[in-house]
């Protein structure tokens, strides 16, 4: 309790003391708003977005494309991982591959998807759906391969068929891994539909922002931004309520 | 090698009979490795009797734990054979139960549905054997847990799972692997008891793999003691302790002739490389 | 030996099998009409697109200052992580002061501030910079933390009843036990310095691997496009493989996890 107090009241300091840094960068150095706005003006383009509304129809595109792209991700993640952890040869010859292509910076076809799927909502969910599939595939094949070789050779044992082994042990295993990766796919989410927006977009909080600062309006910019990480910061909130419900025998 | 009298000699002195239930003949095994093949075990003898207790004892390393998949046929012996129920072991013998050094459950299933596992795999009717698992719960005082999962009992009470498990398929062996390794010293004791009491009360035979001579001398009809690579058999010792044993078992002179007796073997045995 | 050879071979042979069908299956795609080959083409037309940018000043125009913003923002992005790492693990009030701070701002993603880093210093390499050392932070920064605070307490107890000082022990004690995470931590960065790099040269650039694929898009030379993305994963692989070379010399210890993945 006293470290939590401790813990608060240490936070605000560096809170306040930021937001005083900030004021009075402005004052000092007499930066105009289109540097950097007071932090009153964001709080004011906040308001007006979210209570105008103004925002609204972007914020809902935004999250359209990428829990859409996220959802049709993760599934084809798990169902390939799954396919490739269960034939030898798929993990031998496709595995590898996948690893390699996590170290790529898989953003960089965002401008290629838009040449295929348009300018529209379609294009955002290929390439969030494209950036969340490596994650939660690797994970998947890593999730299975990690069964207990000993629960293995008890169900062997048993002659048990292939798929009662996979749904009874294997599967239920990966389930703590996957549900891991779907916390990271669900940062690439929104990095891939921002960035697909970045390109070119009709709408979405990315269009507000690369709009915006092409009117030199950062207040905007800032409450757009601010904006996605609060609907990061809940989705991301809600996966790991929904990992702790599903894993539910991981002590944490 | 001194000899200890009357303890060298066959199974009769167990509380087994004599017919061979698990016969193992001139096993020999060899591994494929990336530094040449390696012999594991090599001209291995052993027999079990119907409802005979045995235990195999050796140092780590001496290929105890091959021994577990020779038998539950996941792993086919390069030469030599092996006989379970009058049946010859060629490939996955699913009247064989299995316990673990570690418990090994299914985190995501309750104790009861953990208990019959072995039903579930061989696809046979879970349903028909709900009350079969109950009853061995209630063997292993677990009955007031079935609807636990297994983060919330005890390491000690997880293996009691394992051991339910191993059981409720009614099989013709039972083999545990160093099931009490894991445990700490006080709790051991008890799942000694408690095991030699599930012994007594199920008609199975068991083969038990252990490192402890304490714990091989006190449970066993007959304690197999294992040399290092190649694994084999190099003495059989018969333990004729009454039954039931109990803390004064531990301390009966024949006890202490017995536990001495195998430690003077190991003594004399070359360290096993890792 | 020869068995060693020969899961060698595999583990080689398999993954250029798999590659040499994804390429195949690409081919027959295109040159088959599946795709139309302006959409899609064919990975010889893509080689020859590569071959031509290496060959015509294209790549040497483009490519340095990506690698440039990518290597100087990934050094002080997984320095900065790596300072602020230590002061939270080390000072409990460094922790209190700036924790939920940080996981605040790990909350925003990073690449969406890449228009305003934009505004604020242009399209020179001073933006990328900024952005890459960014979003190179957090995953440096997390691994750190939580590698400093794996360390053995029974260690840390035997270093402090034996008087060691504070700097001893964090050298000697809790770094050569975070290494472990701080290099998994490396690994990640790596492509995630390159999304910085590319997101800010797609923002606002007319220079970098990032800009040719948005110029290419643009004016649908695809098969330029294809090669641009081709040759920023080969660095992201490049620059992955060398920090896990550096990981595999400065992690001697480490030295018996080889071969046994797989």
């Amino acid at each position: 309790m006293a470290e939590g107090l401790k813990l608060a009241a240490a936070s605000l300091t560096t809170f306040v003391a930021l937001i005083l840094a900030w004021e009075g960068a402005i004052l000092l150095f007499d930066l105009p708003a289109y540097v950097l706005p007071r932090p009153g003006a964001i709080a004011e383009a906040l308001s007006r977005g979210w209570i105008g509304g103004f925002l609204w129809p972007h914020a809902w595109f935004t999250l359209q494309g990428a829990m859409i792209g996220f959802a049709f991700g993760a599934v084809a993640g798990i169902i390939a991982g799954m396919i490739v952890a269960e034939i030898r040869v798929a993990s031998l010859a496709i595995y590898p591959i996948v690893i390699a292509i996590q170290s790529m910076p898989t953003v960089a076809v965002a401008p290629l998807i838009i040449v295929y799927f348009g300018v529209g909502l379609p294009s955002k969910i290929v390439t969030v759906a494209l950036l969340c599939f490596f994650p939660v595939f690797v994970n998947t094949v890593a999730g299975l391969r990690a069964a207990d070789p000993r629960l293995i050779d008890l169900y062997r044992a048993a002659s048990a068929s292939r798929l009662r082994m996979f749904l009874d042990v294997k599967f239920p295993g990966a389930i703590d891994h996957i549900m891991s990766s779907l916390q990271i796919a669900l940062v690439l989410a929104f990095v891939g539909c921002v960035v697909s927006e970045f390109i070119a977009s009709t709408a979405g909080l990315g269009h507000i922002i690369k709009s915006f600062a092409n009117d030199l309006n950062v207040s905007v910019m800032f409450a757009a931004i601010l904006s996605l990480a609060a609907m990061g910061a809940i989705t991301g909130f809600a996966v790991t309520l929904a990992h702790r419900r599903i894993v539910f025998w991981r002590a944490r | 090698m001194q000899a200890v009298p009357d303890a060298t000699t066959p199974a009769s002195a167990g509380g087994g009979d004599a017919a061979s239930h698990l016969a193992i003949e001139g096993v020999r095994l060899v591994y494929d490795t990336s530094r040449g093949p390696l012999v594991a075990l090599d001209g291995l003898d052993l027999q079990v009797g119907r409802r005979e207790f045995v235990s195999v004892l050796g140092p780590s390393g001496c290929g105890k734990s091959t021994l577990l998949k020779l038998v539950t046929g996941l792993l086919p012996p390069s030469a030599g054979r092996i006989t379970l129920a009058g049946a010859a072991v060629r490939g996955p013998r699913p009247d064989v139960g299995i316990v673990f050094q570690q418990p090994t459950l299914l985190p995501w299933r309750n104790v009861l549905n953990n208990v019959l596992v072995p039903i579930r795999a061989r696809g046979a009717s879970v349903r028909a054997h709900r009350d079969k698992a109950l009853e061995l719960l209630k063997l292993v005082k677990l009955d007031a847990f079935a609807r636990h999962y297994p983060h919330e009992l005890s390491g000690g009470m997880q293996q009691r799972v394992g051991i339910a498990r191993g059981l409720v398929h009614d099989p013709a062996l039972l083999l545990m692997d160093e099931p009490f390794a894991a445990l700490d010293a006080m709790t051991r004791e008890t799942m000694m008891d408690e095991l030699q009491q599930i012994w007594m009360s199920t008609p199975t035979s068991i083969l038990f793999i252990t490192h402890s001579i304490p714990e091989a001398v006190y449970l066993s009809d007959r304690v197999a003691v294992m040399g290092p690579r190649p694994g084999r058999i190099v003495e059989t010792v018969a333990v004729d302790l009454p039954r039931p044993r109990g803390l004064e078992t531990m301390a009966d002179p024949r006890f202490i002739e017995l536990t001495t007796h195998l430690r003077s073997l190991f003594r004399e045995m070359p360290e096993a490389e890792a | 030996m020869s068995r060693r050879l020969a899961s060698t071979a595999g583990a080689v042979g398999y993954p250029l099998a798999g590659l040499a069908a994804i390429l195949a299956v690409w081919h027959l795609m295109s040159a088959g009409g599946v795709v139309p080959s302006f959409l899609l083409p064919t990975p010889g037309r893509v080689m020859q697109a590569i071959w031509q940018a290496a060959t015509d000043g294209t790549l040497a125009r483009h490519l340095p200052p990506t690698l440039q913003a990518t290597l100087i923002g990934y050094g002080f992005g997984a320095l900065a992580a790596l300072v602020l790492a230590a002061l939270v693990a080390e000072f409990k009030t460094a922790e209190r002061f700036l924790l939920l701070h940080l996981i605040a701002i790990q909350s925003i993603p990073k690449v969406s501030i890449a228009p305003l880093v934009f505004l604020w210093m242009g399209f020179d390499i001073e933006g990328k910079i900024l952005l890459v050392a960014l979003i190179c932070f957090f995953p440096v920064f997390a691994n750190a933390l939580s590698g400093f605070r794996a360390a053995d307490p029974n260690l840390i107890d035997l270093m402090r009843a034996a008087g060691a000082s504070r700097g001893h022990m964090f050298l000697q004690v809790k770094l050569p036990t975070a290494a472990s995470q701080i290099f998994a931590g490396l690994e990640v960065a790596v492509a995630f310095a390159l999304i910085g790099c590319v997101v800010m040269e797609f923002v606002g650039s007319t220079r970098g691997m990032g800009f040719v694929i948005q110029d290419t898009s643009n004016t649908f030379n695809l098969p330029l496009t294809f090669g641009a993305v081709i040759v920023l994963g080969l660095i992201g692989v490049a620059g992955n493989a060398l920090v896990r070379l550096a990981r595999r010399g400065v992690l001697f210890w480490e030295a018996g996890g080889r071969g046994q993945h797989g």
